[in-house]
């Protein structure tokens, strides 16, 4: 942001070039709206700290705890497009993150022809919206990743909530036949009592999709919305080992994250091709579509999806552990370098990314397509993530 | 020492008098208001960034005569699988078209309020002052007419936006935005040129406002206002047009060929070539060039609305994707003779290798909307998507017709009722438009009811495509059944197109207005959404 976002700007931009009496007449258009009262954000913070070593060193521990409180939190936020502005920045409240990193080195092991070191280390951060500015209780963040979704929110970060909570319909599965009255001439009609999912009553077919009526009035839209995610993780953390034996090192790291859930929007395009696009092909799950002949199933037929938000079928558990590295190496005897004059040599084969346990159904747990504090964990069309397997050797003379 | 100290210290304190003359608070890169609308050209620019949304894509460079215009009893959008969308009545409020839309109307708002609001600080002769004045708050009112006849109640601001903190803003009442919206205008009548003085249709003239504020005041009149007391309304200001003498049909072609071989076509030939005729044509969104030039002020009349050209040599005769087409209720309006029919209704397709294949009289619905040619753009090389063509917001054509309706509801069919019509039916099948045709002329001694049906249906013969049908079955009160009764003749057809019926399938109650898109309700709490979405 610039230092003269404060103020209301107005421009020339050729793209908004009109024209009079057949020649171009360059229009000025305000860019974006004053805000007198913009100030920057600041931060208060507070830390606690202990290292003990234990041992001679062989075991020690350090813990840090911290509260950070940021007030007039800056942000290009979101404005009604009535106002003839799309966005303005504003200063839009206070937020808090606490947490612990808690860190464990040790050497458990230290022979001539052993040695182990291990090294632990996790974190717990704690986020919450303290405040919010114009009496909102609410901000919501939309991603632009398709025209039509541009404006949808997909985040909320709620007064006494954490930040980048996932927002939207809870969904309930499908309409089943059962869910309809058959008229004489062979059509299905909603029953009365049933819900709608934000399609007109009429245009509702067996197998289309269908999401929980909070409210109960009998209508799915934007009032249905709840929180349907949590986009940070309780606590993330890592676990790494190395060891030697005799000419042998052997590394072996591990990394993780708890308690997030990811936002996977590939799925409303490749299980259930939510555009109607022609030659798009599908994920094999999408075989397990609600037909005629397989009913019992909760995947929305073929053009049985209505959108007007995003809901809990694509809200994935995106904890994962992974084994991040594992690297073997092996140095050659100097006794038999010696006479090559070669000083080292270490032949070693490394691979990263190497096994993920996870339930997440994407490419990659560690996704972040659109990565902001207020929109955590979204999946579109991001690219995998590489498993890279290292051969290799270290010479010095 | 002592006296070093002393002389510092003063040095000191001198040094210190103005931090403020270092520290430089007026940015360089860019315009503040107040240094703003401070010359007649900085005011003129202004007024073009006001007028700017109805050539954008969201407007009339696009959307209004085609995502947004085409679900009507006269077109379809010829793809089987677009089965979503507002073409055939399945989207929901986070719509794109819908809430492009909105933003750029209140844009065009925001950019009129702001120019209104700042008219006395430029030292500038007073008439032109006035005009530009009053064009700003006609373009208001008309960009509040396109909200309230799509939305319903909508959020009515009348001062540039002060402030970013104020994001609760209630819906006002349509009956008020109505009420603001003719104040604006009537206003905006008294001061602006007339259109001989202009000359030019990119700019409102006195007859536009008047033609426009006809259609205004026949909107109130309709559904949902129903306040019958505006026929008069109507009736006065568009006779008012017809009493300044300065408009009149065109009725030749420029350069008769086969196909422009009436004062009907050249009135879009001239679009096409971008030439002024403001005796018909009063007021147009204006487009320019062919994207060579570095500007984008252009429009895709012509190109996803037209005859389907998608051969290879399309710079010679301009792409186009031909997917609207018309349906059998249009085609079949025309009469015998009439030389609409074959203009807006293109009677042959382009085969692949760009020749000509005109259709078997029982193919219907293989008809595209063909108002506007490609093949008679002078620009090249032409883009493929885009060119300079102007599209109508206002032809006198239309204004004889208000007058029509209007007089019809107030007086019954008149003989100035019967005139009106008449004159532009004439016109349509290329006779003298003053002399009785007993050809052209609509059946003396219609009752009123049959005569409010024959203007119906003369709108479409006349207007078709114009991004005003779908407003007009609305204020008539006839837009879902006539919806259905389109569907249930695309179903009868039972051939290819049979699912040309998804569009009055789909329509329901909730229809007749758009949804308040999500880039608005999911911000605006004091928003409440139409009923139905």
């Amino acid at each position: 942001m610039n230092d003269f976002a404060y103020l209301s700007t107005f421009g020339l931009p050729l793209g908004n070039t009109y024209v009079f009496n057949n020649n171009y007449q360059s229009s000025t258009i305000p860019l974006t709206i004053s805000n007198p009262d913009l100030k920057w954000e600041t931060t208060a913070q507070l830390n606690a700290g202990i290292d003990l070593s234990f041992f001679r060193n062989r075991l020690s521990l350090t813990a840090d705890i911290y509260k950070k409180k940021t007030n007039d939190l800056l942000l290009n936020a979101a404005m009604p497009t009535s106002t003839g502005y799309t966005a303005a920045y504003k200063n839009i409240g206070s937020m808090q993150n606490q947490g612990l990193e808690l860190t464990i080195n040790a050497v458990p092991v230290q022979r001539k022809n052993f040695t182990w070191n291990t090294s632990f280390n996790i974190s717990f951060n704690q986020s919450k919206v303290l405040s919010l500015t114009e009496g909102q209780e609410a901000i919501t963040s939309a991603i632009a990743w398709d025209n039509n979704w541009s404006s949808l929110p997909a985040y909320i970060s709620k007064i006494g909530m954490p930040l980048g909570n996932m927002y939207g319909y809870i969904w309930d599965g499908v309409y089943q036949y059962s869910d309809f009255n058959k008229t004489t001439n062979g059509t299905y009609i909603l029953k009365d009592n049933m819900p709608t999912n934000g399609n007109t009553r009429g245009n509702i077919k067996p197998g289309d999709i269908r999401y929980r009526d909070l409210n109960g009035d009998g209508v799915v839209n934007a009032s249905d919305y709840t929180v349907i995610g949590r986009g940070l993780p309780i606590h993330t953390g890592g676990f790494n080992n190395s060891f030697t034996y005799k000419q042998f090192d052997l590394n072996v790291f591990f990394q993780w994250s708890y308690g997030n859930d990811l936002l996977n929007v590939n799925r409303l395009l490749f299980e259930g091709n939510i555009f109607n696009r022609t030659y798009f092909n599908q994920f094999a799950s999408y075989e397990k579509r609600w037909t005629p002949t397989n009913t019992s199933t909760d995947l929305y037929r073929t053009n049985g999806f209505y959108g007007g938000g995003y809901s809990s079928r694509t809200v994935e558990d995106g904890s994962f552990l992974r084994l991040k590295t594992l690297a073997l190496g092996y140095s050659l005897p100097a006794s038999l370098l010696k006479r090559a004059k070669i000083n080292r040599l270490r032949l070693y084969a490394a691979a990263q990314n190497v096994f993920t346990w996870t339930k997440y159904s994407g490419m990659d747990p560690e996704v972040n397509t659109y990565n902001s504090v207020l929109t955590p964990g979204f999946d579109y069309s991001a690219y995998p993530r590489a498993r890279t397997i290292t051969f290799g050797a270290n010479v010095s003379f | 020492m002592k006296q070093l100290f002393l002389y510092s210290s003063i040095l000191l304190a001198f040094s210190m008098v103005s931090c403020k003359k270092f520290l430089n608070t007026t940015p360089t890169d860019f315009l503040t208001p107040d240094a703003y609308y401070d010359s007649e050209s900085k005011v003129t620019s202004a007024l073009a960034g006001v007028y700017q949304p109805l050539g954008t894509s969201a407007l009339y460079g696009d959307a209004l005569f085609f995502t947004l215009g085409t679900g009507t009893d006269e077109s379809f959008r010829a793809v089987a699988s677009a089965t979503t969308g507002v073409w055939v009545y399945n989207y929901d409020y986070t719509e794109a078209s819908v809430n492009n839309f909105w933003s750029q109307l209140y844009a065009g708002i925001e950019r009129a309020n702001l120019l209104i609001a700042h008219i006395n600080i430029a030292p500038m002769d007073d008439t032109k002052r006035k005009a530009i004045l009053g064009e700003a708050l006609f373009l208001r009112g008309y960009y509040y007419f396109l909200l309230v006849t799509n939305f319903g109640d909508v959020p009515l601001q009348t001062t540039p936006t002060s402030s970013p903190k104020n994001i609760s803003r209630p819906r006002t009442p349509a009956k008020e935005v109505y009420a603001q919206i003719l104040q604006d205008m009537e206003t905006a009548e008294a001061s602006v040129y007339t259109s001989t003085q202009l000359g030019y249709s990119s700019r409102v003239s006195k007859t536009t406002i008047e033609g426009i504020l006809a259609r205004v005041c026949l909107t109130m009149a309709g559904y949902p206002l129903l306040d019958n007391s505006k026929y008069a309304d109507a009736l006065k200001w568009a006779s008012k047009v017809k009493a300044s003498g300065e408009h009149s049909l065109i009725t030749q072609a420029v350069a008769p060929d086969g196909d422009n071989n009436s004062g009907f076509s050249q009135v879009f030939v001239n679009e096409m070539q971008d030439k002024y005729d403001v005796r018909e044509t009063m007021w147009e969104a204006e487009e320019k060039g062919n994207r060579a030039d570095g500007y984008v002020a252009n429009g895709r009349v012509g190109n996803d609305i037209g005859i389907g050209y998608t051969a290879t040599n399309y710079a010679d005769s301009g792409y186009c994707y031909g997917t609207i087409r018309v349906t059998e209720r249009l085609y079949k309006l025309y009469g015998k003779g009439d030389l609409r029919k074959d203009w807006a209704i293109g009677p042959f397709s382009y085969t692949s290798a760009g020749a000509r294949s005109y259709f078997a009289s029982n193919k219907i619905y293989d008809r595209a909307a063909a108002k506007w040619r490609r093949t008679y753009e002078t620009l090249t090389p032409k883009d493929k998507n885009y060119n300079g063509a102007n599209f109508p917001l206002l032809r006198y054509a239309d204004v004889l017709l208000m007058i029509a309706e209007a007089e019809n509801q107030v007086n019954g069919p008149t003989a100035v009722a019967y005139d009106a019509i008449n004159t532009v039916r004439r016109r349509g099948y290329g006779l003298p438009v003053t002399a009785t045709s007993a050809v052209a002329d609509l059946t003396p001694g219609l009752g009123k009811a049959e005569f409010q049906q024959a203007i119906q249906d003369e709108r479409s013969r006349e207007l078709c495509f114009e991004a005003m049908r779908r407003a007009d079955l609305i204020r008539w009160g006839i837009f879902i059944p006539t919806m259905k009764a389109v569907a249930a003749e695309f179903k009868a057809y039972n051939g290819t197109y049979a699912y040309g019926a998804n569009a009055g399938n789909n329509v329901s109650e909730r229809n007749l207005l758009y949804p308040i898109p999500s880039s608005e309700i999911t911000v605006n709490k004091a928003a409440v959404q139409n009923p139905g979405w």
